[in-house]
């Protein structure tokens, strides 16, 4: 499609993550330069009252949200496939339909399988 | 010109955040240089030309796969400090290998096979070209079989997934949604002869 | 849309794939049935036995004298495919037999078999493809039911290990095979092997770096599939960590279609490469056979002891693939084909011993199976003897062939190396054999009794026996199977 093509397609979105990133690195930077900064061994603490952290903020996650994970993916992925589909099914015609339905019916089974063997339920 | 310096800065980004991935000492901002890198990976991706693939690129892999990531890494609790702990012992192995790797990568890739004057044209298609209208014509067509065992896979990962993971609990306490539709008067509410 | 043909000539393809469509469809359908219907009870396991058998006749009834490419040239089906085909039909239906008795009270029961014919498919399409597309898919099918079959005792904590090992290590070398493919790709254009190699063969200068290191990761994946040593370490961990007819399974099956596809990239893809492909393989099956069998002798589990074995035989089947001549392809056929009927035969009789709780697999667990059960004793005897190679069984005529056919390539020393280990190897077989027939009964014995097994105990060691004394028709067989090929 060529450098041009590129170039103008795309600087909005270039220009936009810069943007995006100096946005947000700016409080970073500025506060550096700006805000005045006295720190002490108290005022570093985790807390300035109250106890020491016991352990990692950050919780172990049940295996459920794994399985969930993985059935975005697979159905994810699924969708990224019908996107080349829809635009060229005017010529692959009747076959490049069955051949997709194929598709969509096995990963139905697999749907069907999940949601009878309470894969989908919240417990 | 500008499309080399794009070239180099989405190239060493992504080198550059692969290398974080490794060295990071917390998992989780391993995943997030890993995410990085798939941006990087993507906008190379959108210098070739191939935008459906570079899109692709960042829906699934940084919008599902690196979720699926994080998953698992949230539901591990490692602890890198206790991972790191073998790390010097293997490095001498592990260094040496890497280093006979890179030089076998830079013979390879130097050797004048992949130089641009062995490539024929390289030169970007017209406009009218459009790449996902192109993967979609040969995926569809000449790829079939393979698209087809695409499915039975993602089936499969869906069944591996289930069989690992479900647990049935039967102290969970749960509505059954059709039951309760298709409850009857009848059998709720008894008549009782007083 | 370069070669393609509209509209798709259908029924000609299709007909093609169509013990592969036999099985997706019936996995598919048991899928359903087992959540549906069945439950957990064993009907959906003798269907997917009945799968097997369906997709044999189906295969039988395609196959001619001409072989049939269907799909684009992705898919190939030729005597030596069939020949492939039948050997996966085969190890599957016995690893389905035997897991039949020990995965009963298993959880999720009906997806077991279900995965099973889903890697079967995988074996099935790579035994079937001449190019990296078909190939690749294939072999990821087959892998990723594999790994969960690795996993399926979740709450086995060394069942965990073994699949998490076998997992990562794998999923590695398909990273290393897959940029092997790439530089290969890189260097013709092409994904199609007989293409390929025709542009190999006229490769310039230029290009060897990057071909040489394209070979060596793909020589790395695939060796990784096969356990090779030094890509072998996987093997002990995932053989004895998944449940014994797992094991069963993934010591043959995988083997089979990871030599098959090995086969035809070294006929087809590397045929101009052939002095630089060999000497890598060289050093590895020097190294494949020296740790299978010295590694072997140390192990106290049995099945730890077969993984050892395995990477030996892999070592010795190996040979076949560095003769690169017709003798050498069809000495491998043959080789596979035994190695299949006597590690089968092994493990029935491992499962058939299975105690409540441990699961007699410790070499000392077989201490006076003889006086016990003098029918496994023997049979587990031919089957030690057979591995080992001794002369007149089955597992002679397959270290024959292979040797013989190295040495008529010139590999006369490699042939000496591998008889030495060869020999060492037999120190460790033959030990089991001493534990049955001469040592007293340790622990109480508790079988399980169930007649398929049983029977599969009985079929095996009969054609050991049989192939040891009649080799001639396999020998013809394989012969036969590659037509086309080479």
């Amino acid at each position: 499609m060529g450098a041009a093509y590129l170039a103008n397609e795309y600087a909005p979105i270039f220009i936009f993550i810069l943007v995006a990133i100096a946005m947000g690195a700016a409080p970073l930077v500025l506060t550096l330069f700006l805000a005045e900064q006295k720190p002490d061994a108290e005022k570093l603490s985790a807390y300035e009252c109250g106890f020491e952290a016991f352990e990692d903020a950050r919780l172990q996650f049940d295996v459920r949200f794994y399985l969930l994970a993985i059935l975005f993916v697979v159905f994810d992925l699924e969708s990224a496939f019908l996107f080349p589909w829809a635009i060229v099914l005017d010529q692959i015609g009747l076959f490049g339909f069955v051949e997709m339905v194929l598709f969509l019916v096995v990963l139905l089974v697999g749907y069907i399988y999940a949601w009878k063997k309470g894969a989908l339920q919240w417990e | 010109m500008l499309e080399t310096a794009f070239f180099y800065m989405f190239g060493g980004m992504s080198v550059l955040s692969g290398m974080g991935v490794v060295l990071a000492r917390n998992t989780m901002h391993s995943v997030m240089f890993l995410i990085f890198c798939f941006f990087n990976a993507s906008g190379l991706f959108f210098l070739l030309d191939a935008e459906f693939l570079g899109i692709i690129l960042i829906l699934i892999y940084v919008g599902a796969v690196m979720v699926l990531f994080m998953f698992v890494i949230m539901m591990l609790e490692v602890n890198a400090a206790k991972l790191r702990e073998g790390f010097l012992q293997y490095l001498p192995l592990g260094g040496m290998i890497a280093v006979v790797l890179m030089i076998e990568f830079i013979a390879a890739s130097s050797s004048g096979v992949f130089a641009e004057s062995a490539m024929g044209a390289v030169t970007h298609m017209g406009q009218e070209v459009n790449n996902t209208k192109e993967i979609g014509q040969i995926l569809y067509t000449r790829y079939l079989l393979g698209f087809e065992i695409a499915a039975i896979i993602l089936l499969v990962a869906l069944i591996g997934a289930v069989v690992l993971t479900i647990r049935e609990r039967k102290d969970a306490k749960y509505q059954n949604m059709s039951a309760q539709v298709k409850v009857r008067r009848e059998d709720r509410v008894r008549k009782v002869s007083m | 849309m370069a070669n393609v043909t509209f509209p798709f000539p259908f029924p000609d393809h299709l007909i093609t794939l169509m013990p592969e469509m036999i099985v997706a469809i019936m996995a598919m359908f048991l899928l359903l049935f087992d959540v549906f219907v069945a439950k957990g009870s064993k009907t959906t396991a003798y269907l997917a036995i009945a799968t097997t058998v369906a997709a044999g006749v189906a295969t039988w009834s395609l196959q001619g004298p001409d072989p049939l490419v269907a799909f684009y040239g992705f898919f190939v089906f030729d005597s030596f495919a069939v020949f492939s085909k039948f050997l996966i039909y085969v190890a599957t239906a016995l690893g389905m037999i035997l897991s039949l008795e020990y995965m009963k009270n298993e959880k999720h029961i009906g997806e077991y078999y279900v995965l099973m014919l889903f890697a079967m498919l995988g074996m099935m399409l790579m035994v079937s493809s001449n190019n990296f597309v078909t190939m690749y898919l294939g072999l990821e099918l087959m892998a990723l039911c594999v790994y969960v079959l690795v996993a399926y005792q979740r709450e086995v904590l060394r069942a965990n290990e073994a699949a998490l090992k076998y997992f990562i290590l794998g999923a590695l070398s398909s990273g290393m095979l897959l940029y092997g493919i790439t530089f290969l790709y890189g260097v013709t254009g092409s994904f199609d092997f007989a293409v390929m190699g025709e542009k190999l063969a006229h490769a310039e200068g230029d290009a060897t770096a990057a071909v040489m290191l394209g070979m060596v990761f793909l020589i790395a994946g695939l060796g990784f599939k096969v356990s090779m040593a030094p890509f072998h370490m996987w093997t002990p961990d995932a053989y004895e960590g998944a449940p014994t007819p797992v094991t069963a399974f993934m010591s043959v099956a995988p083997k089979v279609a990871g030599f098959v596809i090995f086969m035809r990239i070294v006929a087809d893809l590397l045929p101009a490469l052939q002095h630089e492909y060999q000497s890598i393989l060289i050093g590895v099956a020097v190294l494949t056979i020296a740790v299978g069998n010295l590694a072997a002798i140390a192990q106290r589990n049995i099945k730890r002891m077969l993984a050892y074995s395995t990477v030996g035989h892999v070592g010795f089947i190996m040979m076949g693939l560095i003769a690169g001549s017709p003798a050498g392809f069809s000495g491998i056929l043959v080789y596979l084909s035994i190695y299949l009927v006597m590690t089968m035969g092994v493990f029935a009789v491992i499962i058939l011993m299975r105690r409540e709780g441990i699961q007699g697999e410790l070499l000392d667990d077989f201490a006076g199976l003889s006086k016990v059960r003098p029918g496994y004793a023997l049979a587990m005897g031919l089957f030690m003897f057979s591995m080992a190679g001794i002369p007149f069984l089955g597992g002679f005529w397959a270290k024959y062939v292979v040797f013989m056919a190295a040495v008529e390539a010139g590999h006369l020393y490699l042939v000496l190396y591998a008889l030495l280990f060869s020999a060492v190897g037999a120190f460790y077989y033959l030990r089991v054999v001493k534990y049955i027939y001469f040592d007293e009964e340790r622990v109480a014995f508790n079988f399980i009794e169930s007649r398929p097994m049983q029977a599969t105990v009985f079929v095996t060691a009969v054609t050991i026996v049989f192939l040891g004394l009649f080799p001639d028709a396999l020998f013809e067989l394989c012969r036969q199977a590659l037509v086309g090929l080479v």
